[in-house]
């Protein structure tokens, strides 16, 4: 019987076992043993392997020497290029910080360990991976590095300071779209309880500097189904801002409002040229990772 | 509108819980951190109104179930138009007297009376309370099965009954089943004896309504013994038996002694006003009580083809007169042993009884007593009193006129001299039955177990009653049931209440079977014949039951002062000679219904609609937000 693999875990579950560092290997390791690939080879910098000349090969790549010493002609193959340039943008605002259980992981918790996933498989990839991290404002701006201590530097971030009592999410998308020159990819993980219109805004002019952009709005289980018992005051952590309301009576309202406001969420990135997704934190993280890969062929990172 | 079980109204202030917790929920004291605040917000103003009024019709909704519930619990009751009846608190008389036993055409009354009863029984629910009252006072209640069973075993009455005072109880009766509609429902053969009488000439029922069905029947020919008797009390041992037959043709007769046929003859036609009266002297061979009968051959009415008497045969009673009785009780006891009525026997000798007036000296009982003539022998005769142990003492004297009071011979008798009698101390608690008469406010006769005593001297200057004719009769009576060992005739009618019971200790029937008798009072057997008193094992007397003389005249109480309702007075008194009608009149004095099958649908309905609109309006909400969602696809700024 084969090991379960760590991406298609429980997250609390994952999440009780080790470190977030350790986590996000295991998650990684998983995932890419469920893709079945092996790292691609290509035209890069760094050598490889030789192998025959065949007729339509690009000459450039001739390796002249073994040609004037062997009378042999072969081709330098090497490692593809590392020419992708990734920002994580995470959302570390008040809100994130919330669970609707104390068994499963708070929203921050699952965005750490999901970007630190991320990360990681981009850099094993010899991408560039950086960090942005914000609430009111930004918190960490981490340049994308490829190197493999890029990945510890990142890391470390998450336990810095945040908590604020807002979330500019526009602002972190504009400064993610700064700090990676080249059209690059920028991966937003937040829960998104701002206004939708600047954040579709940034996406789009993001998207137009050839960047591509994938939303995933972290959303615990109670905030979607709104499954709390009783007759209670509701207050919002950030603004403070607080509503009475009856699940019993309006659950069937709530959770079409929600759905509501999802679909616009997805309509509007949708039209600026990012990707949407929903991930709650009670799902494995194989399923977010699975954004990376994407199926249209557009905006595949891995 | 009525509630059958108000109490329960209570349970309407639960209808207070929903409007509680909708008003509670407006003071929520709990707050919970949610950061999708944003999205409630959101839900209030895209949903605000419609939630309001959700929420106000589901709070309307439940507490509409609360109410109809707690309505429906209290048993409500109405009077509303349409089919049906509202529960209904009815008695249902049944004239079973006796001639409800009269047979028409091969069938009884009482089976017709029976069967309008059933049918009105039939008619009743559940919620209905009933009971069935009979002629003679008796109430049956419970289930409607138990009163169509107590109809079933209804039979008729050996006499009149009482009516009127079963109407009365009926109308009593329905007021425990209040709020329930009302009424007496009355079956009667409508004869014209069923509510005469002085104690029920008028039957007040005030609000409670009164149908009565009156069953019509044709003429009847009906023959009747409606009197009959032995004179004197006692044989010795021969004497009368007179006796009275009424009959619409001539009527063969015979009469019984001891089962034994002792004469016959034919009767000629004669009304029950006026029937023909026959006496035939009889001799019996037996001694002691003698159950006797006139009997005619069995006719419509079986119930008056029989009469009964019962007479003492045994020797006359022994006396011994003194001559301080006086002249006119001298005389009067002469008369009498001339006759053979009385002997004459030793004073002292047992059973013999000494007249004599009370001053007398060396009297033994038993003793017939008067009172001295010389107001200067009261002293004497008073310690002859307290001598041969009677309770009574002669006070001062009295020369005012006075007349007597008592239900016998001795009653309007003028005195002019008496003697008041009073108790001797320490025979305060003597049984009133004592006295006789009294006079003046006193007593003035009075009896005991081996003493007849009267206050005043037995002489014309003193009382008339020495000088009347009913004297003698009376003297012969006191001395041989008051003194003597024959005992108390009593006549009664079927379920007459009676007393002077006290010494007896049961009621022998004619099959010889025992009644145990406890107390004072007794209500007449239901069954005519002769009966015996009896202590222990000894006979004391007879009680004689016969039937209302005029129970036997069958002619319908149409032709009589107007009918017999005429005799009950009250808001609604009705009269049916149909028996749908009669039934259909009954419950229309409860027209409407209860009102719980409504109240339980609406409780019901309002059950379902909660449900079904709470359901719904989600249902409403997910279609609602598909369809929003695609306005909203055009951006627009939201504030939280």
């Amino acid at each position: 019987m084969s090991a379960p693999r760590a991406d298609q875990l429980d997250p609390a579950v994952l999440a009780a076992l080790g470190h977030l560092e350790l986590v996000a290997r295991w998650i990684v390791d998983g995932f890419i043993t469920g893709l079945h690939r092996s790292p691609r080879k290509g035209f890069s910098v760094e050598f490889a392997e030789h192998r025959p000349y065949q007729p339509g090969d690009d000459l450039r790549y001739l390796d002249w020497r073994i040609a004037a010493r062997a009378d042999r002609w072969v081709v330098k193959q090497f490692e593809e290029e590392t020419n992708a340039r990734a920002v994580v943008v995470l959302d570390v605002s008040r809100s994130m910080q919330w669970t609707g259980d104390p068994a499963r992981l708070s929203k921050l918790a699952y965005a750490e360990r999901l970007a630190a996933a991320i990360a990681l498989l981009l850099i094993r990839q010899r991408d560039a991976v950086g960090l942005v991290r914000f609430d009111a404002g930004l918190r960490n701006v981490i340049p994308p590095r490829a190197q493999r201590a890029q990945w510890r530097r990142l890391v470390a971030a998450f336990d810095e300071d945040g908590g604020g009592p807002a979330s500019d999410v526009a602002g972190a998308l504009m400064q993610a779209g700064r700090i990676v020159r080249r059209p690059g990819f920028v991966v937003l993980l937040s829960d998104l309880l701002v206004d939708a219109q600047p954040v579709a805004d940034v996406a789009r002019t993001l998207r137009a500097r050839g960047h591509e952009v994938l939303v995933i709005q972290i959303m615990d289980p109670a905030e979607r189904d709104f499954l709390e018992a009783g007759e209670a005051l509701y207050r919002d952590p950030e603004s403070r801002l607080e509503l009475p309301a009856s699940p019993g009576d309006v659950r069937e309202s709530y959770q079409a409002t929600v759905r509501d406001a999802v679909a616009e969420w997805r309509a509007l990135l949708g039209s600026a040229g990012a990707r949407f997704a929903v991930a709650t934190t009670d799902e494995p993280f194989g399923r977010p990772l699975r954004l990376l890969v994407g199926s249209n062929g557009r905006g595949a990172v891995i | 509108m009525g509630f059958l079980a108000p109490a329960l109204l209570g349970l309407a202030a639960l209808a207070g819980v929903p409007l509680l917790v909708h008003l509670l929920r407006r003071r929520v004291a709990r707050t919970v951190d949610f950061p999708a605040v944003r999205y409630l917000t959101r839900m209030e103003q895209e949903h605000s109104r419609e939630m309001k009024l959700r929420h106000m019709l589901l709070l309307l909704l439940r507490i509409l179930a609360v109410l109809a519930l707690a309505f429906a619990a209290a048993r409500p009751i109405a009077r509303l138009a349409g089919i049906g009846h509202a529960p209904v608190a009815i008695a249902i008389v049944i004239d079973n007297s006796m001639s409800s036993g009269a047979v028409i055409d091969g069938r009884a009354v009482l089976d017709d009376l029976r069967g309008d009863a059933r049918a009105l029984l039939g008619d009743l629910t559940a919620a209905d309370r009933a009971w069935i009252v009979t002629a003679d006072g008796r109430v049956t209640g419970g289930p409607l099965t138990a009163l169509a069973d107590a109809v079933d075993g209804l039979v008729p009455l050996g006499g009149r009954g009482d009516l009127g005072a079963a109407t009365r109880r009926a109308a009593a009766l329905t007021a425990s089943g209040a709020p329930r509609a009302r009424v007496v429902a009355l079956v009667s053969d409508g004869q014209v004896n069923s509510f005469s009488g002085a104690a029920d000439s008028l039957v007040a029922l005030g609000d409670v309504p009164l149908v009565a069905l009156l069953r019509s029947h044709g003429p009847m020919r009906n023959r009747a013994v409606v009197a009959a008797g032995a004179e004197p009390a006692r044989w010795t041992p021969t004497g009368n038996v007179t006796f009275a037959i009424a009959s619409p043709d001539s009527a063969p007769w015979r009469v019984t002694l001891d089962g034994r046929t002792v004469a016959r003859g034919t009767a000629a036609a004669a009304s029950v006003e006026t029937p023909v009266r026959v006496a035939q002297r009889l001799g019996s061979s037996s001694t002691g009580w003698v159950r006797g009968s006139v009997e005619l051959d069995t006719d419509e009415l079986r119930g008056d083809d029989v009469r009964w008497f019962a007479v003492r045969v045994a020797p006359p009673p022994t006396v011994a007169v003194r001559t301080e009785a006086g002249p006119f009780l001298s005389a009067a006891l002469a008369t009498l042993l001339e006759e053979k009525r009385l002997a004459r026997g030793g004073e002292g000798t047992p059973g013999t009884v000494t007249v004599s007036s009370a001053d007398a000296a060396g009297l033994r009982g038993p003793v017939l007593l008067a009172a001295p003539s010389d107001p200067v022998r009261v002293g004497e005769a008073n310690r002859t009193l307290a001598r041969l142990g009677i309770p009574w003492r002669f006070g001062a004297i009295a020369r005012d006129l006075v007349l007597t009071r008592a239900d016998s011979a001795l009653n309007e008798v003028p005195v002019r001299l008496r003697y008041p009698l009073m108790r001797s101390p320490g025979n305060a608690s003597s049984a009133a039955s004592d006295t006789l008469a009294m006079a003046g406010g006193a007593p003035w006769a009075v009896a005991g177990p081996d003493y007849v005593l009267v206050a005043s001297p037995l002489e014309p200057d003193a009382t008339d009653l020495p000088v009347r004719a009913s004297f003698v009769p009376w003297l012969l009576d006191a001395l041989s049931r008051r003194l003597g060992s024959d005992g108390a005739l009593i006549e009664a009618h079927p379920g007459q209440a009676l007393d002077g019971f006290a010494s007896s200790t049961g009621l022998e029937r004619p099959d010889g079977s025992l009644i145990p008798l406890t107390g004072d009072r007794l209500t007449a057997p239901n069954t005519p014949g002769v009966y015996y008193t009896r202590r222990d094992d000894v006979r004391t007397g007879a009680l004689v039951i016969n039937p209302e003389p005029s129970e036997s005249d069958l002619s319908s109480s149409e032709a009589a002062d107007g009918g017999m309702m005429a005799r009950v007075t009250g808001r609604s008194i009705t009269t049916e000679t149909d028996a749908a009608r009669w039934r259909t009149r009954i419950l229309d004095n409860a027209i409407g219904r209860t009102l719980i099958p409504p109240l339980l649908v609406l409780a019901l309905l309002a059950l379902l609609l909660e449900a079904w609109f709470s359901r719904e309006r989600g249902a409403a909400s997910a279609d609602g937000s598909t369809k929003s969602r695609a306005k909203r696809v055009t951006p627009s700024s939201r504030a939280a």
